[in-house]
């Protein structure tokens, strides 16, 4: 073993209580923000998977009709410039060359799924109930790389979903007081009627599908709208949510398509995740630096204690380096050991929160976690680094306070 | 009979410390240490006896003069070079023993082995048990420090000042902080090892008696060496 090593080991051994008080510290700090991070990022990722992730990142609709400027209609030298709500030339909007257009769109960077659909507004009615809403219609195996709705299911299917079929929100299903196998009926704006059995019940935790959104297959959708065989919108899903901007802009620019990304349709949502991860990056901070100041006084005052020590070492021979080495060292095995510790203790709080259900909302299923804690190697890893790397600039400090004690005024000072 | 490398020379050895007012500790001093020499250096405190000594181990750097130890001027060295000298080339015994607290007996005496290599060798612990058994420690192989009495502290030191082989110890009133019986024990064991292992020993003292004991006194007053 080195020198420098077995002295800073021993260093420490015979600080006894002193190096325990401040590998706790240590590790006390890591286990917050361990804590706060797993908790707070563990949150988000439901909110987001509540939120981003059963809905489409990205949505491309047909563009509206732009109105034309009447010398582009020489036959028609009267007309008018009209608003583009009334140029509507059918209803719903479609978009054409649905294939290959699909290809393009999956072609793009982060997709990890597309999923063609027809959607609109529809009058759900049920034994004298009713209530408006929106009905999306797109193959099931496509969509559900969307929606994920067939993890939400409470009751029933959604994957084998047949086109006289329909899966509807839990909230939806209780207040028209129906049930699997029952029957409901769909009315478009333009007057169409079809009826359909209900094959699913979904709880996504998301009001917007809860409440008021009917999934059909992509076919009934075709029928119940007219649209033949056209579609009016492509679900786009991505590997980060939060790139959807981008990669929505991308699209625009290049597809003569209408963009909208789920980031711009919750921008209240997104500032209150980048309000959270803030304050949690604060948290670590402030913690983090607080063990990286317990550190440096505690290892201040050693070397005041040991300044005859170290003044020995450097008259028989020790190099100031050495001496620098053997104080910055201590500070590091401070900082990994209390980094283990701290991730080991942290960890486990996470996991045992995590295990704290939720009040039943839904019977029959599994509730979600109160605390949806998460450890992730990012975030262990993460902090461990950090501790190590701070309590490390930590000792530097110190480490040169002792490194460059001069032999003499200890030797003369005694 | 082929001339010998002096253990010691000083030329114009002037030493000043520059604080608020400069004070001149050493004036000029010429002195010589022939190998196997046991040299006492005699005077009262404050009288730039340590200083001296310091100047020879290279622990400071004189303000003026050469001090060639060996064969050589240790103005030629730079700060890493002038610790490695004194791990190696020289041994230190100060007043106070300066163990350090959390290592045994024998891990203190092979301090500057450790220094400078990390691991002992067999041979070098071979070496240091045998210097330990010399002084008679060698039932406190492994107690530490605070296990020890003065006179064992002192000596476990004097063994530390020999774990290199220097060819050269200098020593600053070893039994200062000693009784007389172990004063005695210590300053003997030093004397028996010179004449042993032909080691050149520089004590400095203030005890009369002590320093009659060596080959040679000098004295300092005032910055200044005279000869008896």
């Amino acid at each position: 073993m080195r020198f420098e090593t077995r002295i800073a080991l021993r260093h420490l051994r015979a600080g006894g209580s002193q190096t325990l008080l401040i590998l706790g510290g240590v590790a006390m700090a890591v286990t917050l923000v361990i804590f706060v991070s797993g908790l707070i990022t563990g949150l988000q990722q439901r909110l987001i998977d509540t939120i981003a992730g059963s809905v489409s990142h990205i949505t491309l609709e047909a563009p509206e009709r732009i109105p034309r400027v009447p010398a582009e209609l020489p036959d028609h030298p009267q007309a008018l410039v009209v608003s583009s709500r009334q140029q509507r030339l059918w209803q719903p909007d479609t978009i054409d060359e649905c294939r290959c257009l699909e290809a393009k769109i999956a072609a793009f960077d982060h997709v990890t799924a597309v999923a063609p659909a027809v959607s609109g507004q529809a009058l759900i009615t049920r034994a004298g109930g009713e209530k408006s809403v929106l009905v999306v219609a797109s193959p099931p195996l496509q969509q559900d790389k969307i929606s994920n709705l067939n993890k939400d299911l409470v009751r029933g299917d959604y994957l084998h979903l047949q086109p006289d079929e329909a899966v509807i929100g839990y909230d939806l299903a209780r207040e028209l007081g129906v049930t699997l196998g029952d029957r409901v009926r769909l009315t478009t704006g333009a007057g169409t009627t079809e009826t359909f059995r209900l094959a699913g019940i979904v709880f996504t935790g998301s009001e917007g599908i809860d409440q008021s959104t009917v999934f059909l297959t992509l076919r009934a959708g075709q029928t119940l709208f007219g649209t033949g065989t056209l579609v009016t919108a492509f679900s786009v899903k991505l590997d980060d949510p939060f790139r959807a901007n981008d990669v929505g802009d991308a699209m625009a620019a290049s597809l003569d398509l209408d963009v909208a990304t789920w980031m711009r349709q919750n921008p209240r949502l997104l500032s209150a995740l980048r309000a959270q991860s803030g304050s949690a990056a604060m948290i670590s901070i402030f913690s983090l630096a607080a063990s990286g100041f317990a550190i440096a006084s505690v290892l201040i005052v050693s070397v005041l204690k040991r300044s005859r020590e170290i003044g020995i070492l450097k008259a028989i021979g020790a190099r100031s380096r050495q001496i620098l080495i053997v104080f910055t060292l201590e500070g590091l095995i401070i900082g990994v050991l209390g980094a283990v510790v701290g991730a080991l203790v942290g960890s486990g709080i996470v996991l045992a929160v995590a295990r704290i259900p939720q009040p039943v909302r839904v019977p029959g299923v599994a509730p979600d976690p109160l605390f949806p804690g998460i450890v992730t190697p990012t975030i262990v890893g993460g902090t461990m680094l950090a501790v190590i790397i701070i309590t490390v600039i930590a000792s530097i400090l110190p480490a040169r306070q002792a490194a460059e004690l001069d032999p003499v005024d200890v030797i003369r000072g005694a | 009979m082929p001339e010998q490398r002096p253990a010691v020379e000083t030329r114009g050895l002037r030493k000043t410390y520059f604080g608020a007012v400069p004070v001149k500790v050493l004036h000029g001093i010429d002195m010589l240490v022939m190998p196997g020499e046991f040299v006492s250096v005699l005077g009262q405190s404050g009288s730039g006896k340590s200083t001296l000594l310091n100047c020879l181990g290279a622990l400071d750097r004189p303000t003026e003069g050469r001090v060639v130890i060996d064969g050589q001027d240790l103005a030629d060295l730079d700060d890493d070079e002038l610790a490695d000298f004194r791990n190696s080339a020289v041994g230190f015994i100060f007043q106070f023993h300066y163990l350090q607290d959390e290592f045994t007996c024998l891990e203190n005496a092979l301090m500057p082995v450790s220094i400078r290599r990390g691991t002992p060798d067999d041979q070098d612990v071979e070496r240091v048990i045998d210097l330990l058994q010399r002084v008679g420690l060698d039932h406190r192989l492994g107690n530490l420090p605070s296990q020890l009495s003065g006179g064992e502290q002192q000596r476990t030191a004097i063994v530390r000042a020999l774990a290199n082989q220097p060819r050269l110890v200098l020593a600053d009133e070893p039994t200062g902080n000693l009784d007389s019986v172990s004063s005695d024990q210590v300053f003997t064991l030093m004397r028996e090892i010179n004449q042993e292992t032909g080691v050149a020993f520089v004590m400095v003292t203030h005890d009369d008696r002590l320093a009659s004991q060596g080959d040679r006194i000098l004295r300092i007053q005032d910055g200044l060496l005279t000869e008896d």
